[in-house]
C-alpha cells in the first residue's frame, strides 16, 4: 500500500449503505449500467435479498434478487448433484464465464435446449429478450449438426425447444420439426408469439400430427399490459381466438406468462383457469419480467420467483398454496420454483405435494423438470400412490386417486412390451400438469454463481452450449 | 417443506455445487475464481487458476452443518465509515472498503515485530532487528480507530511478543481511555513466568491476558515452537492463577500435532476461575512459519467442535455451537456456558434458544446483556424450575441475574459484562484463512480488524495474506 491510497473515512451511510444491510455473501454480477462483469455481494436488506455491485466506472448498482429471505435461505438447502452430461464442447476451464460453452468447470447438463432458428420476428415487443441479434435464419446442415452436438453430449433428450424470433418465420420451419423428431428427441416444443394461428390452421395439424407442444407466449388479456409488454393492445382477444382454434383441432398447448409489477398480476387466475379447465394445455411457466440492456443504479423494484409463488396460489381459487411450490434443485435453486398437478379420471386436480410426503415427492421432482417422463420416474409415482392408498390416513379425493393409479398402473403395465420413450413422455404428459416459474437474469440480478448450474442452455451452430443467461446477458 | 429435505447422500461421488466466488492462487498470488463444492457430506473451496490448474481444500466436515450454519441469522452491522472512495476489488482496497459487510469488533494493534520464538507454525513475520511502536504512534493508532468505530468493546493488544516491548505499560496506560471497554493482551508467557512483576502489573491495569497454549508436550513444543517452552508455560498459568488475571487459552490446533490434548483445555476452562475463555486457532498455513509447515491440512470450525464433542464425552455437542451472529460461519463459532463453582460447564443451548443468545451476541464477542435477555432468562428460569432441573443450575442463573440485573439504578453494558463472566464462560473456534481457503465473501464479513496505520482498518486475513507482506514493520522486510 503507498501513501496514494491513504483517503480519509466517511460515514458508510453517505455512501448508500443501510444500517439494517446484512452481508450474506460474495459473487460476480454486472455493473447495472454497463453490464461490465464486476465484484458483487449479496445482501439480506430486511425481508428482501438484494445484489449490490461495484463497478470502476460506474460505481454502486443494486437488483432485487428476492422479495423473500426465508424462500431463499430455504432454497440454498434444495440441492441435486449436477449431471455429467456425455461429452462438454469447451475442452479447458479459462475462467467462467469466458471459456463458456460448456467448460469442464460446468455444474449441469443439458436439460432443456433451446434452440434458435431463425433472428425474424413479426412482433418488436419492448421486453424482448433476444432482440437485436443479427444472425442468418439456421440452414438444415446446421440444425443436423447441433442435434448431433445435443445427441453426442445428453444421450437422449427429454424436450427441445425451438425459438428465435418467431422459429415459425423460418422458410423451412416444418422441416426442422421433421429433423428433431429423431429417437433420441422426446418432446419438441414451439416457443411462438402464435399470431400466424388463426391464418394457418394446416401448421396447427402439421404439429398436431408430429406430437409437437406449442408453448404460447401469454400475457394475459388486458389490453394496458399487452401494450406494455409487447407493444400492441387487443393482443390478449387475439391469443385467447388462438387458444381456441389450437385446442379445437387437437393440439396440445403449454402458456408461457410474462409476468411483470403492477402489470399483468390480475391476469393470473384466467390463465390458471384456462390450465385448470383444458385438458390439452399441459403446462403454465411463469416468468418475472427480465429485461435486457442498461438498468437504473437501483433496480428493486420488481417481482420474483416467491412473488409469482404466492401470486399464482392467490389467484388459484383454492387449488394450489403457497407450500405446493418447491425450487427446483437440479437448476441453481434460485432459478427456478415448480409444482405439479395430478389429472384425475374422475375430473379435477390435486396437487402433488399435497398428496405425497415430502420426501418421496422431492425423490420424485429431483431429477428433472418433467416429472412422469421417465418410466422409472412414473414408476415412483405409481408406487407413491399405491402406498397412499394402503395407508390407513386421511386421504383427499380418494376415490378419484385410487381410479387414476389403476389407469396408470394399467397403462404402464401395458401387454406388448415396453413403450418407447415418447410413449413415456406421452403418458406423463397425459397425467401430470405442471406450473413452473422461471426468473431469467437480467443485468441487475445477473449472478455469476447461478450461472454455473444452468441447465437451459442455447445451443450455438460452433457447437457451443450456452447457458440463457450468459447468452442473453454477455454474448 | 422444510429446508434441506434432500438429504445429500455420503457418498464421495456425488457432487453438489454451492456457490462460487474470487480468491487466491497459492502459486501466483493471482484473484482467482473460487467455489464451494461438496463432495459427499464434505465440502471443499476449490480455486481455478487458469495458469495453474485446481486446488482444493477442506472448508467444512459436514454437509448439513454447512447448510444451517449458513442459513443462520446474519447480523446487520456494517462499519460505521469506511473509505471515501473505492479503489479495486475486494480484497485490493481495503480498509475497509464501501463492500465491507461488518463492523470492526475486535480491533487488533501489533506493537511491535520482536519475539523471544521463532516458532515454525507462526503466521506473522518477526525481525532480528526489531521496531518497537512509539507510544506516540500507538495513541494516533487509537484516535484513528475510535474516530472509525465510534468505540469498542475490546481492543487486542499483540506483536511480535508485546511483552518484549520495554514501553507496554506506557502503552497500556494510553489503551486506558473512554471507548475502549476492554484491554486484552497477546502473548506467548515466556515474560510472565521469568519477570514476576509484569503479571503484578497486568493485574493492576485490569489487563486480559490471551496465552498462547498450544501443547504441553515437549517434544510437540520443539515441533510447534522450535523449543521446549512447557515448563514457561506452566509457569505463566501458575502466575496468571496468582494474581487472578482474566486469561483467553488460546489454543492453536494442528492437525497430525496436537488434536489429543483437547480435554486438558477444557479442564483448565472448566476447573479455573481465571481462564474465561477458549479459543481455539486452526493452523493456518501461511506465514513466516506456516508456509513450509506441513502436511498441511486445514481443519474446519465443524470438525474442531466435534472434537470439542468427543473430548467432552458430548457434555459439550456440536449442537451447542452456533456461527459467531458477526462473522462468517466458517470463520467462527461460538459456545456460551454457564460455569459453576464445582467446575462444571453447562451451554447455554440447553436453556435459551440460538435465537435468544444470537441476540445477546449481536455486537461482537462479549454478550450485550439487555432487558430483553433478563426477560428471556427469566422465563428459561421459570421453565426450567418448573420442569424440575438441577438446583446447581437453577442457582449459577438466579445469582446471575442478580448480579446482572441488581436492584437499583441500572448498571451499564461494561459493569454488566464483567458481572456476567463470573458465571458465562465461552469458547470460540476460529479459522483464519490461509490461501488456500481464502475467500472473499468471508473476507468482506470479518470483524478483527487489524489497525494497520493511522487510516486502515484491514480484515485480519487480508491483513495475514495480502497487506501484511509490503507492510514496512510487520511485513517479511528485504
Amino acid at each position: 500500500m503507498s501513501a496514494a491510497d491513504f483517503q480519509p473515512l466517511v460515514a458508510s451511510e453517505s455512501l448508500g449503505l443501510g444500517p439494517d444491510d446484512a452481508c450474506l455473501s460474495a459473487t460476480q454480477g454486472l455493473c447495472n449500467i454497463c453490464g461490465v462483469q464486476v465484484e458483487a455481494k449479496l445482501i439480506a436488506r430486511s425481508e428482501r435479498v438484494v445484489l449490490v455491485k461495484w463497478c470502476p466506472e460506474h460505481g454502486l448498482s443494486e437488483g432485487l434478487v428476492s422479495s423473500n429471505r426465508a424462500w431463499t435461505t430455504r432454497a440454498a438447502g434444495y440441492l441435486k448433484p449436477g449431471t455429467e452430461p456425455r461429452r462438454r464442447a469447451t475442452g479447458e476451464y479459462r475462467g467462467c464465464p469466458t471459456s463458456c460453452g460448456l467448460c469442464p468447470e460446468h455444474q449441469q447438463h443439458t436439460c432443456v435446449p433451446l434452440l434458435e432458428i431463425t433472428p425474424t420476428c413479426d412482433m418488436n415487443c419492448p421486453i424482448c429478450l433476444v432482440s437485436k441479434r443479427v444472425r442468418p435464419p439456421l440452414a438444415l446442415g446446421e440444425v443436423d449438426s447441433i442435434l448431433d452436438t445435443l445427441v453426442a453430449c445428453e444421450g437422449k433428450l427429454n424436450m427441445l425447444t425451438l425459438t428465435g424470433g418467431e422459429p415459425t418465420q423460418h422458410p423451412q420451419f416444418l422441416e426442422i420439426v421433421d429433423r428433431c423428431h429423431r429417437p433420441e428427441i422426446g418432446i419438441v416444443s414451439v416457443s411462438t408469439n402464435g399470431l400466424w394461428i388463426e391464418e394457418n390452421e394446416d401448421l396447427v395439424r402439421a404439429l398436431r400430427d408430429r406430437g409437437a407442444v406449442i408453448s404460447l407466449q401469454f400475457d394475459g388479456f388486458d389490453s394496458q399490459a399487452c401494450q406494455r409488454l409487447r407493444g400492441q393492445p387487443n393482443l390478449g382477444e387475439r391469443k385467447r381466438r388462438a387458444i381456441d382454434r389450437v385446442l379445437a383441432l387437437g393440439g396440445r398447448l403449454s402458456l408461457t406468462f410474462t409476468l411483470a409489477k403492477d402489470t399483468n398480476e390480475h391476469e393470473l387466475p384466467a390463465v390458471l383457469k384456462l390450465l385448470f379447465e383444458e385438458e390439452q394445455i399441459l403446462s403454465l411457466m411463469v416468468q418475472p419480467l427480465a429485461i435486457m440492456g442498461p438498468r437504473p443504479a437501483s433496480d428493486l423494484d420488481r417481482l420474483t420467483v416467491p412473488d409469482a409463488v404466492s401470486l399464482l396460489a392467490q389467484s388459484s381459487g383454492g387449488v394450489l398454496q403457497e407450500s405446493d411450490f418447491s425450487p427446483l434443485p437440479c437448476s441453481h435453486p434460485y432459478c427456478f420454483a415448480l409444482t405439479y398437478l395430478l389429472k384425475l379420471s374422475s375430473g379435477g386436480l390435486v396437487t402433488l405435494p399435497s398428496i405425497l410426503d415430502a420426501e418421496t415427492y422431492l425423490n420424485l421432482i429431483k431429477n428433472q423438470a418433467l416429472v412422469g417422463t421417465d418410466r422409472e420416474n412414473l414408476q415412483d409415482l405409481r408406487d407413491a400412490l399405491y402406498r397412499l392408498w394402503s395407508s390407513d390416513g386421511m386421504m383427499p379425493q380418494r376415490e378419484g386417486l385410487l381410479a387414476t393409479m389403476r389407469k396408470l398402473i394399467l397403462d404402464l403395465g401395458r401387454p406388448g412390451g415396453p413403450m418407447s420413450h415418447r410413449e413415456v413422455l406421452e403418458l406423463g404428459t397425459r397425467n401430470v400438469k405442471s406450473v413452473f416459474i422461471h426468473h431469467f437474469m437480467d443485468r441487475s440480478n445477473f449472478d455469476l454463481g447461478r450461472v454455473v448450474k444452468c441447465c437451459n442452455h442455447y445451443p450455438q451452430t460452433d457447437g457451443r452450449l450456452l447457458p440463457a443467461c450468459v447468452r442473453n446477458n454477455l454474448a | 417443506m422444510e429446508s434441506c429435505a434432500l438429504r445429500p447422500s455420503g457418498d464421495a461421488n456425488q457432487v453438489n455445487y454451492l456457490g462460487q466466488s474470487r480468491g487466491l492462487c497459492r502459486e501466483c498470488g493471482d484473484r482467482v475464481e473460487v467455489r464451494y463444492v461438496a463432495r459427499g457430506q464434505r465440502v471443499y473451496l476449490e480455486r481455478l487458476c487458469p495458469k495453474h490448474g485446481k486446488h482444493d481444500a477442506l472448508v467444512a466436515g459436514d454437509l448439513s452443518w454447512y447448510l444451517e450454519a449458513m442459513s443462520h441469522d446474519v447480523a446487520p452491522c456494517p462499519p460505521r465509515k469506511v473509505r471515501a472512495e473505492k479503489q479495486a476489488p475486494c480484497p485490493d482496497a481495503c480498509g475497509p472498503c464501501l463492500f465491507h459487510g461488518q463492523r470492526c469488533h475486535l480491533p487488533v494493534l501489533p506493537i511491535t515485530n520482536a519475539c523471544n520464538l521463532r516458532c515454525p507454525i507462526c503466521f506473522g513475520y518477526n525481525r532480528s532487528a526489531p521496531y518497537f511502536m512509539p507510544p506516540e504512534e500507538f495513541a494516533k493508532r487509537l484516535d484513528f480507530l475510535l474516530e472509525a468505530t465510534g468505540g469498542v468493546d475490546l481492543i487486542n493488544i499483540t506483536g511480535g511478543e508485546p511483552t518484549l516491548h520495554p514501553q507496554l505499560l506506557d502503552i497500556l496506560r494510553l489503551a486506558k481511555r473512554p471507548g475502549i471497554g476492554r484491554i486484552t493482551l497477546n502473548t506467548n508467557g515466556l515474560g510472565l513466568g521469568r519477570r514476576p512483576e509484569l503479571a503484578a502489573a497486568l493485574a493492576e491495569l485490569g489487563i486480559y491476558v490471551v496465552l498462547s497454549l498450544d501443547t504441553l508436550h515437549r517434544e510437540r513444543s520443539t515441533v510447534l515452537h522450535g523449543a521446549d517452552i512447557v515448563d514457561d508455560k506452566q509457569r505463566a498459568l501458575a502466575t496468571l492463577q496468582k494474581h487472578a488475571i482474566p486469561t483467553t487459552i488460546l489454543h492453536v490446533l494442528v492437525a497430525g500435532v496436537n488434536e489429543d490434548e483437547m480435554p486438558s483445555w477444557l479442564d483448565l476452562l472448566a476447573a479455573e476461575s481465571f481462564v474465561r475463555s477458549l479459543t481455539i486457532q486452526t493452523m493456518t498455513y501461511t506465514g513466516q512459519g506456516g508456509s513450509s509447515f506441513g502436511p498441511r491440512r486445514p481443519i474446519p470450525v465443524d470438525e474442531v467442535e466435534r472434537m470439542i464433542e468427543g473430548a467432552s464425552a458430548a457434555r459439550i455437542k456440536v449442537s451447542d455451537f452456533m456461527p459467531l451472529p458477526t462473522a462468517h460461519p466458517l470463520c467462527y463459532g461460538v459456545s456460551y456456558l454457564f460455569s459453576d463453582e464445582a467446575g462444571s460447564l453447562h451451554p447455554m443451548t440447553r436453556l435459551l434458544s440460538k435465537t435468544e443468545i444470537a441476540g445477546m451476541a449481536r455486537d461482537g464477542y462479549l454478550l450485550h446483556p439487555s432487558d430483553e435477555s433478563n426477560a428471556a432468562m427469566k422465563v428459561a428460569l421459570d421453565r426450567l424450575w418448573s420442569e424440575g432441573a438441577e438446583p446447581d443450575i437453577l442457582r449459577i442463573l438466579k445469582n446471575m441475574l442478580t448480579a446482572l440485573y441488581p436492584p437499583g439504578p441500572p448498571i451499564d453494558v461494561y459493569q454488566r459484562q464483567r458481572a456476567a463472566e463470573r458465571f458465562v464462560k465461552t469458547i470460540f473456534v476460529h479459522a483464519h484463512m490461509d490461501e488456500d481457503t481464502y475467500e472473499v465473501g468471508r473476507a468482506m464479513r470479518c470483524p478483527d480488524q487489524v489497525v494497520m496505520d493511522r487510516e486502515h482498518l484491514v480484515g485480519a486475513c487480508n491483513f495475514n495474506l495480502i497487506y501484511r507482506m509490503p507492510d514496512p514493520l510487520f511485513g517479511a522486510g528485504r
